[in-house]
């Protein structure tokens, strides 16, 4: 049964998973997230300075934790993108490296394609076409799920921020620090989202695309014109409301239209649980089968590189060539590159 | 020692196996935008030479994301075969008896070191404005892509480190850890106060 080592850097996380024919042995990560609060995003050269330091101390604890050794590996898999350009090159160098020196084949994935495969450690095989909403400080995307191992299709995606950014322009708005999705989400747990009618940007488009700058704007100069104290939990809930009524609206007409009965929801946003709870919702509404990795699995994580790599492996998909590139706009039509 | 031997810190992308002080094989390819391409093939390439025993990489100074695929290469690899793995001054790649190492750290900027009659490093290394450099170099030979890019000098070989100088510098210093000698800060800024709200 195959061994599959699994390398994530693609933002601040420097991920490692451990995976034998879709079973989980580890998943270690190492993030930098501190580092950046004090800027209120992530800097990619403070990404890639700590992505350098934990690179080979995490896979080391990842082997550790599930083990094994080096020696029992069959393959190395790892994000070659999209993502920051830096931060990709360090996690596509050190792969090639373990690769060259053990003699292992090397898959470059698509991230979002892992996002997708990470699913199949906990609930089993996607049954395919599925439709995938992926969420995250980084991406926002509705996909056509025909074949995690060869292809995926856009349907829609943010035409501004990402979903993630959105929480975390807002959560700095409220001075509630960065990152914004955790502490947002707690914060709404105490207002109402009902509180303030706040623009459901694209909603009636027919298009797949979602949009969240205005939102975010909309929330800015409510926050401003108020005189007195802000109503900081009202304010967290009904913006978190607007970004997960389109989100999950769009998600279900994707399913209904391309008449599929599967939806799946990855990424860091999707550990968020009104988006959860909502889409638990109107997926029951819509008689589509609802699949959400645990929160640990939704955020960036090596455990889905290496998901991926053991699909690709077990589907006889060609390895990647030892000059594959880290390619920071990687389309979401290639999963190997 | 048969040292497999790789430098990022400059637009060559570096690999060789060096034996003691003999070069067995060499894999140079001069393009500073594709380090994470081109050098996995290059060190594939100098493996058909031998195998090695130790790994020693240079660690800049030069610009951080080219100098990060080298270092992380050669710590990931040296992990992998269980091999000691020799961090190394760049500049020392360049250096010869008599000299000073000059290479571009853009922004007007240049990275400078400076070497005795045994060609040992005695200064830096060091990132400074031009003008400071040359006060502190004046007289000496000048070596490096720095040396012509700024009017150091009118020679222009050699301009990068050569992996056989890099192997010896790995036996005359102490090795330098695995880390980039980025001798600046990252350049990110801190915001600015947010506006104060209460629950
Ligand atoms: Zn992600």
């Amino acid at each position: 049964m195959p061994l599959v080592l699994g390398i994530e850097t693609s933002c601040d996380e420097t991920g490692v998973g451990v995976v034998r024919d879709r079973v989980l042995l580890a998943d270690e990560v190492a993030s930098s997230v501190e580092e950046h609060a004090r800027f209120g995003g992530v800097v990619p050269e403070v990404a890639s300075r700590a992505h350098l330091e934990a690179m080979v101390p995490t896979v080391d604890r990842a082997l550790a934790a599930a083990g094994v050794t080096l020696a029992d590996l069959d393959a190395i898999a790892v994000t070659s993108g999209p993502g920051l350009a830096g931060a990709l090159l360090v996690g596509v160098a050190a792969a090639k490296a373990y690769a060259l020196a053990l003699d292992l084949p090397l898959y470059g994935v698509n991230h979002l394609a892992a996002h997708v495969a990470v699913d199949v450690l906990e609930h089993g095989p996607l049954p395919e076409p599925a439709i995938a909403l992926l969420v995250s400080g980084g991406h926002s995307s509705l996909l056509l799920v025909k074949d995690v191992t060869r292809t995926m299709t856009p349907l829609g995606q943010t035409l501004d921020d990402a979903a993630g950014e959105a929480f975390d322009k807002v959560a700095r708005l409220l001075g509630l620090g960065f990152p914004g999705g955790p502490v947002v989400d707690r914060t709404a747990q105490l207002g109402d989202r009902r509180a303030i009618a706040f623009p459901r940007s694209m909603l009636a488009d027919p298009s797949y695309d979602v949009s969240f700058s205005g939102l975010k704007t909309a929330v800015a100069r409510w926050v401003e014109k108020q005189d007195g104290p802000i109503p900081v939990a009202d304010v967290c809930a009904s913006f978190q409301e607007a970004v997960v009524d389109v989100l999950t609206a769009k998600a279900v007409r994707a399913c209904r239209d391309v008449g599929v009965g599967h939806l799946l929801i990855g990424g860091g946003v999707a550990a968020n649980s009104r988006l959860r709870a909502l889409a638990q919702e109107r997926c029951d509404a819509a008689g589509i089968v609802l699949r959400v990795p645990r929160p640990g699995l939704c955020t960036d994580n090596g455990a889905m590189v290496a998901a991926l790599g053991d699909r690709l492996l077990d589907a006889g998909i060609a390895a990647s060539a030892l000059d594959l590139p880290a390619d920071s706009s990687m389309p979401v039509e290639r999963v190997v590159c | 020692m048969l040292a497999l031997v790789l430098d990022t810190s400059t637009p060559a992308v570096s690999a060789g196996l060096v034996c003691g002080g003999e070069l067995l094989a060499e894999h140079v390819v001069v393009d500073g935008r594709r380090h994470g391409e081109l050098l996995a093939v290059g060190i594939r390439e100098v493996l058909k030479a031998g195998t090695p025993d130790t790994v020693v990489v240079g660690v800049g100074p030069g610009p951080f994301t080219g100098l990060r695929v080298g270092i992380v290469s050669a710590a990931a690899f040296g992990s992998a075969r269980g091999l000691p793995v020799l961090g190394v001054c760049s500049l020392d790649g360049l250096a010869g008896p008599s000299t000073a190492v000059v290479t571009d750290a853009r922004r007007k900027e240049v990275y400078w070191a400076v070497y005795d009659e045994t060609g040992a490093r005695v200064d830096g290394p060091h990132v400074t404005s031009v003008s400071e450099a040359q006060q502190a170099i004046s007289g000496r030979r000048i070596v490096g892509d720095g040396a012509q890019l700024y009017g150091f000098s009118t020679a222009d070989e050699p301009r990068y480190p050569s992996v056989l100088a890099l192997a010896l510098a790995a036996q005359r210093y102490a090795p330098l850890p695995l880390t980039p000698l980025y001798l600046r800060r990252p350049d990110a800024v801190e915001p600015g106060a947010t506006k104060k709200v209460t629950a």
